[in-house]
């Protein structure tokens, strides 16, 4: 009688766990996530935005330095150029290509800059320009918070997506199509990592 | 037997209550270490135990305004700064908060005072003005930290100038009380400047006492007498923080504590010992302790190096 009573009562148990894990199915939660990673996304948008926007006083400030790398210039004004042809929207979020045509444009942006950042080590007056100090300041604090809003969407995608990949919320998700959002990738964040080599010999 | 046997067992369970209290080490903070003569160079507990370059540093725990890890600064120059940060505090309401390690380990210090960043949430919540000094003293790196809602008032040119301009040419010299303190000096005039909501009154619960204990408790069981226990409860939960809310404010702590008094109110005398365990501690509790505003930091500020 005693087993009887106790397996009725695990049994009960389970149900209803099973039962309460399926109330709505997960699909508020896949809301709320998805909703945290739209807003991340945001977040990194603006920012690559503000670093964007500060290019061409910098552009201007070095420039009157008349410094001989004239080409190092030019590159970064060609890549944010590039950066700001590609529509940064949320829907990038949908279109993988479109995603990972822009997080190149944004690492290619990086990299000149850090070209740039080295060469103006070679300048002493430029360096200590106070504008210059100050633009440089300005960027620094960007890079600095586009990685963190960068970091903070990575873990928002990583939330959602195991959120819609368990069960039973894999099954609402493909209801109502919600698919895997995409991640930064590695690869690209180890090649903006790489300092840039630059041939001094050249000129 | 019965009561032979809880004897036996509250009797063990001290002893290893005992036994933990005793074993747990004062914190690695300066504070209060008499082995610690500020002057020398390293406190022997921070260079062996937490602190290594090739890993990644843990973030300490927000012992106070001012944490200092290497033993730089004499208790009477941490006691100077804490107070000119908490005056700030009383005024603006904002938090601004020192923090010296010997080393961000494998991290760089960017990615370190974020960690710290959103561990301690420096700042008011919503508001987030909060702003941390941190200094890698092996390092020979600083940073400001600098939390949203200032961002404007602190932006990262000023913020490396503070440090360029100000801080360095002390910490160069050696002078690191005094480079801490013109640097805090140069935030808190910057803060100050800023428009932003007044500090609220935090009238929480050293405020009253032990009132908000005891008023829902005794109210809630006079009630129960006559309407019985649920509505009591209910009653009293709802009329006590009504009044709690009109009077001072919402605040989280408050409504707990309307909750379990009013439910103990109804329930007390069926507990053999007596549950006024926790009202002593209250009123004296409130005081001393400092912690974060819940504010948030999104990586804005500025680094140097000396």
């Amino acid at each position: 009688m005693k087993n009887q009573n106790k397996r009725k009562f695990i049994t009960y148990l389970l149900l209803s766990w099973f039962l309460l894990s399926f109330t709505n199915c997960g699909y508020n939660e896949i809301q709320r996530k998805d909703e945290a990673v739209n807003a991340a996304w945001a977040e990194v948008l603006n920012q690559y935005k503000r670093r964007a926007d500060l290019i061409p006083q910098l552009v201007k400030v070095v420039q009157a330095y008349a410094i001989q790398e004239k080409e190092v210039l030019i590159k970064v004004t060609e890549a944010r150029s590039k950066v700001g042809s590609i529509q940064a929207t949320p829907e990038l979020l949908n279109n993988p290509e479109a995603f990972q045509k822009f997080q190149e444009a944004q690492g290619e942006l990086s990299s000149a800059l850090q070209r740039l950042m080295v060469v103006v080590e070679r300048y002493p007056e430029l360096k200590s320009d106070r504008n210059f100090r100050d633009l440089q300041a300005q960027i620094e604090g960007t890079e600095n918070r586009i990685a963190v809003a960068r970091r903070r969407y990575i873990q928002a995608v990583q939330e959602y997506n195991t959120t819609i990949r368990i069960f039973p919320n894999v099954i609402t998700a493909k209801i109502f199509g919600y698919t895997p959002k995409p991640q930064f990738q590695i690869e690209n964040q180890q090649q903006l990592e790489k300092p840039p080599e630059i041939d001094f010999n050249n000129n | 037997m019965f009561i032979n046997i809880n004897k036996k067992l509250l009797l063990v369970i001290s002893f290893f209550f005992f036994i933990f209290s005793v074993k747990s080490e004062p914190p690695k903070g300066v504070g209060g270490n008499i082995f610690q003569d500020s002057k020398k160079s390293v406190s022997f507990n921070s260079e062996e135990i937490n602190f290594q370059k090739d890993k990644e540093v843990p973030v300490p725990e927000l012992t106070g305004r001012v944490v200092d890890l290497t033993g730089t600064l004499t208790d009477y120059q941490i006691r100077l700064l804490s107070k000119k940060l908490e005056a700030l505090e009383k005024e603006k309401g904002s938090q601004v908060v020192v923090l010296i390690v010997p080393t961000t380990g494998i991290e760089t210090i960017e990615e370190y005072s974020i960690k710290v960043a959103e561990k301690w949430k420096i700042g008011r919540a919503g508001i987030d003005d909060g702003v941390i000094l941190l200094i890698a003293k092996n390092d020979r790196k600083l940073r400001i930290e600098v939390g949203y809602g200032l961002e404007g008032a602190i932006p990262d040119a000023i913020a490396k100038r503070i440090i360029d301009e100000i801080i360095v040419p002390e910490f160069k010299k050696g002078n690191f009380f005094v480079g801490i303190d013109k640097g805090t000096d140069a935030i808190i005039t910057l803060i100050k400047g800023e428009e932003l909501p007044l500090p609220e009154k935090k009238q929480s619960i050293e405020d009253f006492g032990e009132w908000i204990f005891w008023a829902p408790l005794i109210f809630s069981f006079i009630l129960h007498l006559i309407i019985g226990a649920f509505l009591a409860v209910l009653i009293s939960i709802i009329l006590f923080n009504i009044l709690g809310i009109f009077f001072y404010g919402f605040s989280l702590e408050i409504f707990f504590i309307i909750v379990i008094a009013s439910i103990l109110g109804v329930s007390w005398y069926r507990f053999s010992g007596g549950s006024s365990s926790g009202s002593g501690g209250w009123s004296g509790s409130s005081g001393g302790g400092f912690s974060g505003g819940g504010g948030s930091f999104g990586g804005g500020g500025a680094s140097g190096s000396w």
